[in-house]
């Protein structure tokens, strides 16, 4: 479910020298039909150019001169979201993606986009569950607090009933555009689901609390199309210390979304607004009486 | 062929001869965004003729890509005031395609006094 650079990258078919003809170097281009090749002089990569470089290019110059040297090598595990804030960084055309042992592939900055253009909602433009996972990751590599906060909306099936689908996206739609203007700084947002929402930072469980608070407050007291007033419940868990080298880093990630969800739905059956687990996240899991649940997603 | 059509080839050549330049760039060459040669194929070249007596200076300028300077010039003025002076008068003539050779004459004047 998570994607990784490795996913979508080209790999790498030929390479060009730095004092090579851009001649030769649109031939090699054409030849194995890719917009991007990796420079190197004495067996160092120096650079990197593009099918763009080329044509914006003199033809008789070599490559050096007509090569862009601001590239970045990035590692295959790089999550989308991360590849782009690299790519945006250093203001290239594509990333290189190498490990220990050398290159591996390219990812040109169209394909890096296309990719990142489906971690967004078209509903309501918030980013969709699989970003959700991405920025987990990235937490969880960079040893940050996780903390995850999960917005259900309550009889949200009601409103599609009585007024339709149509209408129960317009109120969607709206929901999303106040949570962006509800969402603090350091929090990510996004639309996990139907009528759910996710909100990721690595605040403590009490941060979590006040934010979760203000936002369904927030919400309930917001008129929606039509009048309608919703009402929504939260879930929130929160992990420190997340060993990276887990077998599957991504059924970690998804169980921690799943007790927020679990907890979430608690939450609403018990008509208490908010409900928080805690660190040891096993224990709690025990006191909310989710185990079996919980035996689903985690076999 | 026709026995009463006569002809004839010459070959005519015209020879110059001048004393090649070392290196044949002169001080400094004011290379254009889309010139045939780029600053560092300049600057590799005047490096196997003139080892390490050339820089490239690159510019953040809409016609000139960058300026490859004899080191030496620096000795007698700042690098910042040489590179505007060449960019004032150069970025006049100079366009987007072309290379443009300059040659500076840089004379020091000293003048002091002393008392006796």
């Amino acid at each position: 479910m998570i994607t990784h650079v490795s996913d979508i990258m080209i790999k790498i078919k030929a390479v060009v020298n730095a004092v090579d003809s851009l001649y030769k170097a649109q031939s090699v281009m054409l030849k194995e039909e890719i917009d991007c090749l990796p420079v190197f002089e004495n067996e160092r990569l120096v650079g990197l150019l593009t099918l763009h470089d080329v044509i914006n290019s003199n033809p008789n110059r070599i490559v050096i001169d007509a090569m862009r040297s601001n590239f970045a090598l990035i590692a295959p595990d790089t999550t989308i979201i991360k590849a782009v804030n690299i790519l945006e960084d250093n203001n290239a055309k594509a990333l290189l993606v190498a490990d220990g042992k050398g290159l591996l592939g390219i990812v040109t900055k169209n394909c890096l986009y296309i990719e990142y253009s489906k971690l967004i909602d078209t509903l309501t433009g918030l980013y969709r569950s699989q970003y959700v996972f991405q920025v987990c990751e990235e937490f969880i590599k960079d040893n940050r607090t996780l903390s995850i906060i999960f917005i259900d909306l309550n009889k949200f099936g009601e409103i599609d009933k009585i007024y339709g689908h149509v209408f129960g996206d317009l109120v969607l739609k709206e929901l999303g555009d106040l949570l962006k203007g509800n969402t603090p700084d350091g929090v990510y947002l996004s639309r996990y689901g139907g009528d759910e929402f996710v909100l990721l930072s690595d605040f403590s469980i009490d941060k979590c609390k006040e934010i979760a608070a203000q936002i369904l407050r927030t919400i309930s007291m917001h008129n929606f199309c039509n009048g309608i007033k919703i009402s929504a419940s939260a879930g929130i868990v929160s992990r420190k210390n997340i060993n990276m080298k887990a077998a599957n880093i991504e059924s970690v990630i998804a169980n921690l979304i799943n007790f927020a969800s679990l907890a979430s739905t608690k939450a609403k059956n018990e008509k208490k607004k908010i409900l928080a687990i805690n660190d040891d996240v096993a224990n709690e899991v025990g006191k909310i009486s989710l185990a079996n649940k919980i035996r689903l997603v985690n076999p | 062929m026709d026995a009463n059509v006569t002809g004839n080839r010459k070959a005519e050549i015209i020879m110059r001869l001048s004393e090649f330049e070392m290196p044949p760039m002169q001080d400094v060459l004011i290379v254009g965004r889309q010139a045939p040669i780029g600053p560092e194929a300049a600057r590799r070249m005047a490096d196997i003729l003139s080892p390490e007596q050339y820089d490239v200076v690159k510019l953040d300028h809409a016609k000139i890509e960058a300026l490859v300077i004899r080191k030496s010039l620096f000795n007698f003025v700042p690098k910042d005031k040489l590179i505007t002076l060449i960019l004032e008068e150069g970025g006049k003539i100079a366009n987007e395609s072309l290379i443009v050779k300059a040659q500076l004459s840089l004379v020091l004047q000293v003048s002091k006094s002393v008392e006796v």
